[in-house]
C-alpha cells in the first residue's frame, strides 16, 4: 500500500484526482491523502514531511481559486517540489498542470510535470503507453528499491569492517552509500565526506580515556 | 575494542511537562527540547551541530496516522533529529521509548562512537536498521561532543590544579577538535 499526497487549493480538483485514482487503481495499492496549500512554502514543506507519504503530487497553480482557502499562496507547484527535493534527494514528486508550457519551463526536471487532462480521460486519446498512475507506481518502487539496495550493501560493508579492514575501494563505496542514504533523509544538513573520512578510532579513544583517567587521579 | 555506553546519565530524557494538552503538537517543542536534554531521543546526538534546533523534529512514538488521539499527547512525543524521524515514518514496529527504557542495555558504541545494538535485544536490532542508526553522522556528532566535554573537564582541572599533564592533554584534545572544525567550516 502506497500513501500518496495530493495538493490543490480547490476541493473540486482534489475530488477529481481521487476519482481518477479510484477508477484506475485496480490493484488497490494507493491511499490518497490531500491537503490545501498552506500560507508559506516553509510551513507547507514541514507539513508534507510530517505526513510521511511515499509520493507527492501537486497542482501547478496553487493560488488560482479562492473557494476553499481565503489567503494568498506565494508559491507554485514546481517551487514546492523543488523545496521538497532540496530536503530529500530524489523523493518521488509530480506536478500536474493545465498550463504545461509554463510549468515545464519553470521546473528543472521536465519529467515530473504532467498535464491535468489525464484526470479527465484525455489519457486514453494519447499514444503514451504508460499512464500517469503507472509512472507514479514505478517511480515509488524504483526509489524504494534503490535505497534498499544501497542499505543492504552498506550493512554488508559495515559487517565486514567489524572483522577485517576494508580496502580503499570498499571504504569509498561505504562512504558513498552512507551519503546516499543520509541525503535521502535530509539533504540540507548532511555531514561532509571530508569529516567522515577523519573518523579515527584508536588515537582518539585513547586520548579521551587519558582525560578520564587524569580526572580520576586529580580529583 | 571496548564497548562504550550509548548515553551517559546526564542525557537520559525525562518527560516533566505537566501543563494542559496543546492543540498543535509542534508547540511542545521547547518543553521537549528541555526534557530531552537538547538531544535526539533515538540517537542521543546533541542539537547544535549541522543545522541545529531547526532540523530537529517531533516524532510520534506511536504514529499519528494510526493513533490520531495521541497526536497531541505529550507522553507520545519524542524530540528527534530529522534523520530518524523520517526514517521511522509511519512505522509502528517494535520501538523502545528513550524515556522509559534503559537504552544502555540495548545499544552500545564502539571506539568511534558508532551506535550498535546488542544482538540479545531484538528491538534494538530492529531499530538500528529501521532508523538507520548505522549512519556515520552519529559517530561524528558523538565525537565532537566528547571532545568538547573533555575540553571542559581539562579546563576545570587546569584551573584547580595547574597540572602539567592536564595542560598537555588539553593541547592535544583542542588540536583534534580544531581539525574537525576546520573540515566543518570548509563545507
Amino acid at each position: 500500500m502506497y500513501k500518496i499526497l495530493f495538493i490543490d487549493e480547490q476541493q473540486e480538483d482534489i475530488d477529481s484526482f481521487k476519482d481518477y485514482i479510484e477508477e484506475k487503481d485496480l490493484e488497490g495499492i494507493f491511499e490518497v491523502l490531500d491537503k490545501y496549500p498552506l500560507k508559506s512554502l516553509e510551513s507547507m514543506i514541514e507539513e508534507v514531511m510530517s505526513m510521511h507519504v511515499d509520493a507527492v503530487i501537486t497542482d501547478f497553480r496553487l493560488n488560482e481559486y479562492k473557494e476553499n482557502i481565503d489567503y494568498n499562496v506565494p508559491y507554485d507547484g514546481t517551487q514546492l517540489v523543488e523545496g521538497i527535493l532540496s530536503e530529500r534527494e530524489d523523493f518521488p514528486c509530480f506536478v500536474l498542470t493545465s498550463f504545461d508550457d509554463e510549468a515545464v519551463g519553470k521546473s528543472e526536471d521536465v519529467n515530473i510535470v504532467y498535464i491535468k487532462g489525464i484526470l479527465h480521460g484525455t489519457e486514453k486519446e494519447t499514444k503514451a503507453k504508460a499512464t500517469f498512475l503507472d509512472r507514479l507506481k514505478n517511480q515509488i518502487i524504483h526509489y524504494k528499491s534503490k535505497l534498499e539496495k544501497a542499505e543492504l550493501r552498506l550493512i554488508e560493508l559495515l559487517e565486514k569492517s567489524k572483522t577485517q579492514e576494508l580496502d580503499a575501494f570498499e571504504e569509498d563505496e561505504l562512504l558513498k552509500l552512507d551519503s546516499l542514504i543520509e541525503k535521502s533523509l535530509d539533504k540540507k544538513y548532511v555531514v561532509p565526506d571530508t569529516v567522515k573520512r577523519t573518523i579515527e578510532s584508536k588515537s582518539l579513544s585513547e586520548l579521551l580515556n587519558a582525560v578520564d583517567e587524569l580526572k580520576k587521579k586529580l580529583e | 575494542m571496548r564497548n562504550l555506553p550509548f548515553r551517559d546519565d546526564a542525557s537520559i530524557p525525562v518527560r516533566t511537562y505537566q501543563g494542559p494538552d496543546l492543540k498543535n503538537y509542534r508547540d511542545y517543542k521547547d518543553h521537549l527540547r528541555n526534557d530531552f536534554k537538547k538531544k535526539c531521543g533515538y540517537t542521543n546526538c546533541i542539537d547544535d551541530w549541522f543545522g541545529g534546533v531547526s532540523t530537529f523534529q517531533i516524532d510520534h512514538f506511536l504514529p499519528q496516522s494510526k493513533y490520531p488521539k495521541l497526536k497531541t499527547k505529550y507522553s507520545n512525543l519524542i524530540y528527534s533529529c530529522s534523520y530518524v524521524n523520517r526514517a521511522k515514518s509511519n512505522d509502528e514496529g517494535n520501538y523502545l521509548d528513550p524515556c522509559n527504557e534503559n537504552f544502555n542495555t540495548h545499544f552500545f558504541r564502539n571506539d568511534q562512537g558508532a551506535i550498535l545494538p546488542f544482538s540479545t535485544s531484538s528491538k534494538a536490532v530492529y531499530m538500528h536498521k529501521r532508523l538507520k542508526l548505522y549512519l556515520k553522522r552519529y559517530s561524528i556528532i558523538w565525537t565532537l561532543e566528547q571532545l568538547e566535554q573533555r575540553m571542559e573537564i581539562l579546563r576545570t582541572l587546569i584551573e584547580n590544579t595547574n597540572d602539567d599533564g592536564a595542560k598537555e592533554l588539553f593541547v592535544q584534545i583542542t588540536m583534534k577538535y580544531m581539525d574537525y572544525k576546520k573540515y566543518l567550516r570548509a563545507q
